[in-house]
């Protein structure tokens, strides 16, 4: 536990993240006004009075919209990794374990998802499904595994050649119980890492498809879609950009300075 | 003799002011005018047969001329190439006198075959242009189509400075059609020297100079000496390709455009700057945005719920507050620039009582709703947003919206093939009244080629039919109004807003003339900038 | 690594071939794997290509659009469009793009330029700026020099890059009016510069990290320790051992993100109406310009698949301990 304080990185990454989750969490409780409920009679206002961080165009209050949107973005970074873990771990665990065809196989996947860019293989899906959320993730959630299962695959390699590995294929125990209870618990670490990582770099993306028009569904308040309509305010409603992009810096800070933290803690040379 | 004196001094004083004026006039040449193109994507090609689209269009206007121009204030057809037509009794053939001596950029003379042969290209099945419409119902198409003719038998050249056209039937839009900036004149002798490298290299008969283009991102097009009209005062135009609205804000700013297309949201902040509340250009533009209903989805095949959609819906907040004034609440379906536009339409002012009740008496209320998916884009004037910011109206009137955001493609294709309840977007472009409304309305236009609604209502029809009958105009504006009014009555839209266009200058850019049919079809051979620009 | 062949080296030059030519049999087979997803992809989009001739706004007709899909083959099934891409692919031939009428190749060729000078330039700034900071960082760790440019360096990567943009935008070119917003000014070099630090923060952010930590990793080494016993004074020790030592894994992971950056083009390109493959292939999706789409992806596979190659190499002339068989 020490070790865990005495890292500076995880402590203030972890806090930055603990407090969307508590916004998120709290949300209803928190936020002043209805996300959604628009009143065209109070647009534009800027931050102060009823409004502590103004209103958008529909008149909305920004700070309920940030709030809601912590949801969003969560979800976002949670769901995406969840799926992305999942293929990432399987296909990494059976690659490095069992080499040979499968290895070349998988890898040869990868491979081909490593060479069609994020972002343009993410727009392309998106046009395909269309904007919405589950849309948004189900893209991402099959756009980003590819890191995961680079470096589970290499952790299985050097894992398959440890002793007790080698002692509990010798005493005849199946792939399966070799994979689940031997090889996994020794990648739990490195991949929260990448995952940590992964969820930051999943909310980036989604800011980005939504400046590219495509995104999740009006009026759910991403703060990607607020950023991406906010541009054209920037001359006149600033707060529109500077606000949803603050939270936007801060939660991603926070997940990258928790992923630093963590990979410190796991393993300081990795 | 005081009486001689007094006429020989006010000529002298004409003279004198007339030859200041040419003073005036001569310092006005000169300079460069750097023009955004505003709209997104970037200019697919500068063949003008092979695009609808403004962005390409606007420099591809400015490099070519036509037969008959749209006179950009009136909207009034005016001659350009032709000096003159005759148009016979029945309205089918029509004589064109073209102008001697007017040049091509590479020096050749234009004359009546390159004309027939421009339109021919146009309906050359195998080069498949985007406006292959434009010539239909001229006599021979059909077997110059099939193959079984060399060129179209309807087009004859009579010679070099006369061409002649024959219809196979009255077409009152015809003359429209050949003003289409699409129905630009090209030179034979070029074209079928370089064929398709044409498009990236252009020779018209226009105000300007094609000189390079640099892919997505400029064209820069020069002043044309023998342009047949007098050359234009800028020495040169450096078309910007810049679809960020807050991008082309800065660049304005920092003086790096001459004029720049305004957004709604900076409408107010140039408003309300001292050195660019003047130069502010507005003119009403000729589109009509609307939400259009799917009149083969059942529920809406009721009128009370149309009805009641255009009464809930507040179209003049709207556009006061998201729009900040940047366009006029929509009264019926010809925006006031059209000439067949209605001042007296009362159109449906914002009345949710009425709205409920007409709800209620189709069985719907807020409790039990009629539920709508509307279509959208993200245009922030006539796109999603809007469903967005009508939602808490028409929820109490009875409606529940769900919109959903698509791209352009995505909502054209959902709307062609009929799958859709009803979408939001703009519709127009046509300088010809009937055009502008019966290409929407007419249960004759197929829903895939712009009956987008499906919209069938016989007396609509009735009106239409007669006007696409009536050779006088005013008759033909008559009939046209009459129509609005039973499309207002049985609307198969929620009429919107028709678009405010603004464009800002420079103080030292002069000569813009508001351009209804489209701002950024403003005539550039008629601007010219004074000694304060940076570029002169 | 001198000028002179050792006889040990010749056989590492046969390895080296005989890696470089499995890899490239391998790519092949990726390239072609590229292809076909995207093909698929973007042929079960909603929106007739057909119709994204003209102007969505205006009418239509349905007779010239029959035209234009018997003109592109639209009126072909899926496969058999697919297999006659591939076959006219193997023939070098790109097809033509449906919005511009213009070959593929032509459009790419006109658009790379743009894009990979900004991407080369983002490239050099990234690893000037960022092994600099990096390095400087390292030296003086944990003062705190050290703290601003790793906080600096984590911003660097939190940030969406649109936003980056349009804040430097309103920085240097509508507050400080030193800089043009955007466009491409016929290439001069005060366009390159706001999106190329928009596009490289993140790098520089990157490559300063991972200096720092390697330079640290150094300097723990026994052989900097012993240098530094022997009395070589500190800034010897700190250019001839330390940087040499990083450059070797900043080059491998500093290479693995050029791919990202050239990636990344799509959004900066966007952001300053910087005419480039970015914003060719972007337009591309919204026109539903299949054979345009497919013609970009293709360079952006090909350009990360030869990058990885060539890092792969370097790497292993950098190392030599690394095994190609």
């Amino acid at each position: 536990m020490r070790k865990v304080l005495k890292n500076k990185q995880l402590v203030l990454g972890s806090m930055l993240v603990l407090a969307i989750i508590i916004l998120a969490v709290f949300a209803p409780l928190i936020a002043p006004y209805d996300p959604v409920g628009n009143n065209l009679l109070s647009s534009l206002q800027p931050p102060g009075g009823n409004h502590i961080l103004g209103t958008d165009s529909l008149g909305r209050d920004q700070l309920s919209r940030i709030i809601y949107g912590s949801r969003i973005s969560l979800m976002l970074g949670l769901t995406t990794q969840l799926i992305n873990t999942l293929i990432g771990v399987i296909l990494g665990v059976l690659a490095g374990y069992f080499g040979g065809r499968v290895d070349n196989l998988i890898m040869g996947l990868t491979n081909v998802m490593l060479s069609i860019p994020a972002i343009i293989l993410g727009l392309t899906i998106m046009a395909v499904m269309g904007p919405g959320l589950i849309n948004i993730f189900i893209a991402l959630g099959f756009t980003l595994w590819t890191y995961t299962c680079r470096v589970v695959r290499a952790q299985t390699m050097l894992i398959k050649e440890k002793e007790f590995v080698k002692a509990a294929e010798a005493l005849g125990a199946s792939s399966w119980r070799i994979a689940i209870k031997h090889i996994i618990p020794q990648i739990v670490g490195p991949v929260l890492v990448i995952a940590t990582f992964g969820a930051a770099s999943a909310i980036l993306l989604e800011a980005s498809l939504s400046f590219l028009g495509i995104g999740v569904q009006p009026p759910t308040p991403s703060w990607g879609a607020m950023l991406s309509r906010g541009r054209e305010y920037i001359w006149t409603a600033p707060w529109l950009m500077i606000y949803p992009g603050l939270f936007l810096v801060t939660t991603i800070l926070g997940l990258n300075l928790m992923g630093d933290g963590l990979r410190d803690y796991w393993d300081p040379k990795m | 003799m005081i009486k001689k004196a007094i006429l020989i001094s006010f000529v002298l004083i004409l003279v004198m002011m007339s030859m200041q004026v040419m003073a005036a006039d001569g310092d006005r040449y000169g300079g460069n005018l750097v023009f955004p193109l505003p709209y997104n994507g970037g200019v697919d090609t500068l063949d003008p047969i092979m695009t609808n689209r403004t962005q390409s269009l606007i420099p591809i206007k400015n490099i070519f001329a036509r037969l008959v121009n749209i006179n950009p204030e009136t909207l009034e057809l005016e001659p350009a190439i032709a000096s003159s037509w005759d148009v016979s009794e029945d309205g089918r053939v029509y004589t064109f006198n073209l102008r001697e001596g007017v040049r091509f950029h590479n020096g050749d003379e234009l004359t009546a075959s390159d004309v027939k042969f421009s339109y021919e290209r146009i309906m050359d099945p195998e080069i498949a242009s985007s406006v292959s419409h434009l010539f239909l119902n001229v006599v021979g198409v059909e077997e110059f189509k099939a193959g079984n003719s060399v060129g179209i038998s309807g087009i004859e050249v009579i010679d070099p400075y006369t061409l002649q056209i024959t219809l196979n039937s009255l077409d009152v839009n015809f003359l429209y059609n050949i003003a289409h900036v699409e129905a630009g004149i090209v030179p034979q002798s070029v074209v079928e020297e370089v064929g398709a490298d044409f498009a990236n290299n252009p020779v018209g008969a226009g105000p300007f100079k094609f000189v390079s283009w640099v892919r997505g991102s400029e064209i820069v097009v020069e002043a044309f000496d023998d342009y047949y009209q007098g050359r234009p005062y800028l020495d040169q135009v450096n078309f910007r390709i810049m679809t960020e609205a807050s991008a082309r804000m800065v660049e304005f700013q920092s003086q790096g455009l001459d004029i720049d297309i305004v957004s709604a949201s900076q409408y107010t902040r140039y408003k309300n700057d001292p050195t660019y509340n003047d130069q502010l250009i507005e003119v009403p533009e000729l589109w009509t945005r609307n939400i259009h209903f799917n009149m083969d989805v059942e529920a809406l095949q009721d009128v009370r719920v149309r009805q009641a959609f255009n009464y809930a819906a507040n179209e003049a907040l709207i556009v006061e507050r998201l729009l900040a004034g940047k366009a006029y609440p929509a009264t019926g379906w010809f925006p006031p620039s059209s000439s067949a536009y209605n001042s007296e339409l009362e159109g449906y002012d914002y009345d949710l009582e009425r709205a409920k009740e007409l709800m209620e008496a189709a069985g719907y209320t807020p409790e039990n709703p009629l539920q709508l998916e509307i279509l959208g884009t993200d245009n922030p004037s006539w796109g999603i947003r809007i469903v967005e910011a009508i939602m808490p109206d028409l929820r109490e009137a009875g409606f529940e919206l769900k919109p959903v955001l698509v791209d352009g493609a995505t909502l054209m294709d959902q709307i062609t093939s009929g799958e859709f309840d009803a979408a939001i977007y703009s519709w127009g472009g046509s300088v010809s009244p009937i055009n502008y409304i019966s290409q929407y309305f007419w249960s004759e236009v197929d829903r895939s080629s712009g009956n987008y609604t499906n919209y069938s209502n016989p007396e609509f029809d009735g009106y239409i039919e007669a006007a696409m009958q009536t050779i006088d105009a005013e008759e033909r504006i008559e009939l046209l109004q009459q129509a609005e009014h039973v499309l207002v009555e049985d609307p198969p839209v929620w009429f919107y807003n028709y678009n405010k266009a603004v464009a800002v200058t420079q103080p030292w850019v002069h000569g813009v003339v508001a351009t209804a049919q489209e701002l950024t079809f403003i005539p550039i051979e008629q601007v010219w900038v004074d000694e304060n620009s940076p570029r002169k | 690594m001198g000028l002179s062949v050792s006889l040990k080296a010749v056989p590492f030059i046969i390895i080296m071939a005989n890696f470089i030519l499995q890899r490239l049999f391998r790519s092949v087979f990726t390239v072609l794997a590229v292809i076909t997803i995207i093909f698929f992809l973007l042929n079960l989009l909603p929106g007739d290509a057909a119709l994204l001739g003209g102007d969505l706004r205006k009418s239509q007709n349905e007779e010239a659009m029959e035209a234009v899909r018997e003109k592109w083959g639209l009126d072909k099934p899926v496969p058999q469009r697919y297999f006659s891409y591939i076959i006219n692919l193997l023939k070098g031939d790109l097809g033509i793009s449906y919005r511009t009428s213009l070959p593929v190749i032509k459009l790419i060729g006109q658009s790379i330029l743009p894009t990979l000078k900004l991407a080369a330039f983002s490239f050099i700034i990234s690893v000037v700026i960022g092994i600099s900071v990096g390095y400087i960082a390292a030296l003086h760790k944990n003062s705190l020099v050290d703290f601003f440019s790793m906080f600096f360096s984590i911003f660097g990567i939190s940030a969406p890059r649109f936003w980056i943009g349009l804040m430097l935008m309103y920085l240097f070119a509508a507050t400080f009016r030193i800089l043009p917003a955007s466009g491409y000014g016929d290439g001069a070099i005060s366009y390159l510069i706001l999106p190329a630090i928009t596009l490289s923060l993140p790098l520089i952010s990157f490559l300063a990290r991972t200096t720092r930590a390697t330079v640290l990793d150094v300097i723990d080494e026994d052989y900097v320790r012993t240098a530094k016993a022997k009395g070589l004074s500190m800034k010897v020790v700190n250019w001839k051992h330390v940087l040499r030592n990083s450059l070797i894994s900043i080059v491998t992971v500093g290479g693995l993100q050029f791919g990202s950056l050239l990636a990344n083009t799509v959004i900066v390109e966007k952001v300053f109406s910087y005419p480039g493959l970015g914003s060719l292939i972007v337009d591309s999706i919204h026109r539903r310009d299949i054979p345009a789409v497919q013609g970009c992806v293709l360079v952006f596979s090909l350009s990360f698949i030869l990058i990885n190659l060539i890092i792969d190499v370097l790497y292993g002339y950098m190392d030599p301990r690394i095994n190609y068989s």
